[in-house]
């Protein structure tokens, strides 16, 4: 199975403080309020989310900016 | 101007240590192959480094391993790219120190750094059995530990009592090591000499202390913390659907100790 995350929506130089993550079997969970968190808070967040949605913590990450 | 080198030699000496660096002699590596779900569990795997001196070992995830050391060289930290922090996560996020007498353990749970420490009093019952792992004759060992029977394949031919995890005490390193139910299965693919000082074997030796009994099992109570999911969800009902299905990964959650001794 690809272990591929797939986030949404970026500006380029942080993430913005809200963007849709699609999880690594396809669901996708709205990420609403980001403002005052490390990008490691963050991670930590979509790797929980990942795990109960599929059962597994994401291998990899995909980052579209547009 | 001797004692100001001695005062220099004495700070820095405080320093390394303070870091929780460790001097390698030896390495292994091993593969876990792991299944964290009681219920239609993915089967998952993960690496791990095993650094080993004379008198102690010390073992990490093999990502850890390789970010703590990017941590250290300042080239990773809290605010680098999402794709770059996940490369060097896992879901064992515990380093652990083993000497013969105690573990010592220090792991990140969502928000802080703990340590505890527990008494390594491993008892295993060796078995007349034999097989060859790799270019090693190894002999079978089998213990009752953390709720969950083990069996043990080790080596005299590596003099060394540690193995993956907080398996130690037979006299020989563990090539391999699982549970009767087969959902943890480590097995060694790497053993070589190395010979240097790892400054970031634990670069959080300061963490908070805590007694094993107050921090057993917080994984499965992380998963459904719904502090975490206020953080970064503002639609209730999503919370509401995401925690329902937190509720259900926590009840089926399998983690490697099932009971605290």
């Amino acid at each position: 199975m690809k272990k591929t995350l797939l986030v949404g929506a970026l500006f380029i130089t942080s993430i913005v403080s809200a963007f849709p993550f699609r999880t690594s079997c396809g669901t996708v969970v709205n990420v609403t309020q980001t403002e005052g968190y490390t990008m490691e808070q963050i991670t930590n967040f979509l790797q929980f989310v990942n795990y109960n949605e599929c059962g597994t913590k994401p291998k990899g990450i995909t980052i579209y900016i547009h | 101007m001797k004692i100001y080198y001695s005062l220099f030699f004495f700070f820095f000496i405080i320093i390394i240590k303070s870091q929780g660096g460790f001097g390698v002699v030896y390495e292994a590596d091993y593969k876990l192959v792991y299944k964290n779900q009681t219920k239609n569990a993915i089967i998952q795997d993960a690496a791990f480094a095993l650094l080993i001196n004379e008198k102690e070992s010390y073992y990490k995830n093999i990502n850890q391993y390789v970010g703590d050391s990017l941590r250290l060289e300042k080239k990773l930290h809290e605010n680098s790219p999402i794709d770059e922090q996940m490369k060097y996560t896992s879901d064992f996020p515990e380093n652990i120190g083993t000497t013969t007498g105690k573990i010592y353990v220090t792991f990140k749970t969502s928000n802080d750094y703990f340590k505890y420490e527990e008494t390594n009093n491993i008892n295993w019952q060796l078995i007349n059995e034999f097989k060859t792992i790799g270019k090693y004759k190894c002999q079978k060992a089998i213990t009752k530990k953390y709720g969950r029977t083990w069996i043990a394949y080790f080596t005299k031919e590596i003099p060394f009592p540690f193995g993956p995890y907080k398996f130690s005490k037979l006299p020989g390193l563990i090539l391999e090591v699982f549970d009767d139910k087969d959902d943890y299965h480590f097995t060694m693919y790497n053993f070589r000499k190395r010979k240097y000082y790892c400054s970031s074997a634990n670069l959080h030796s300061n963490a908070k202390a805590v007694k094993k009994e107050k921090i057993f099992d917080y994984q499965r109570k992380e998963l459904t913390d719904p502090t975490l999911y206020n953080k970064f969800i503002e639609d209730p009902e999503e919370r509401r659907s995401l925690l329902k299905k937190a509720g259900n990964r926590a009840k089926n959650y399998n983690p490697i100790e099932l009971r605290i001794y």
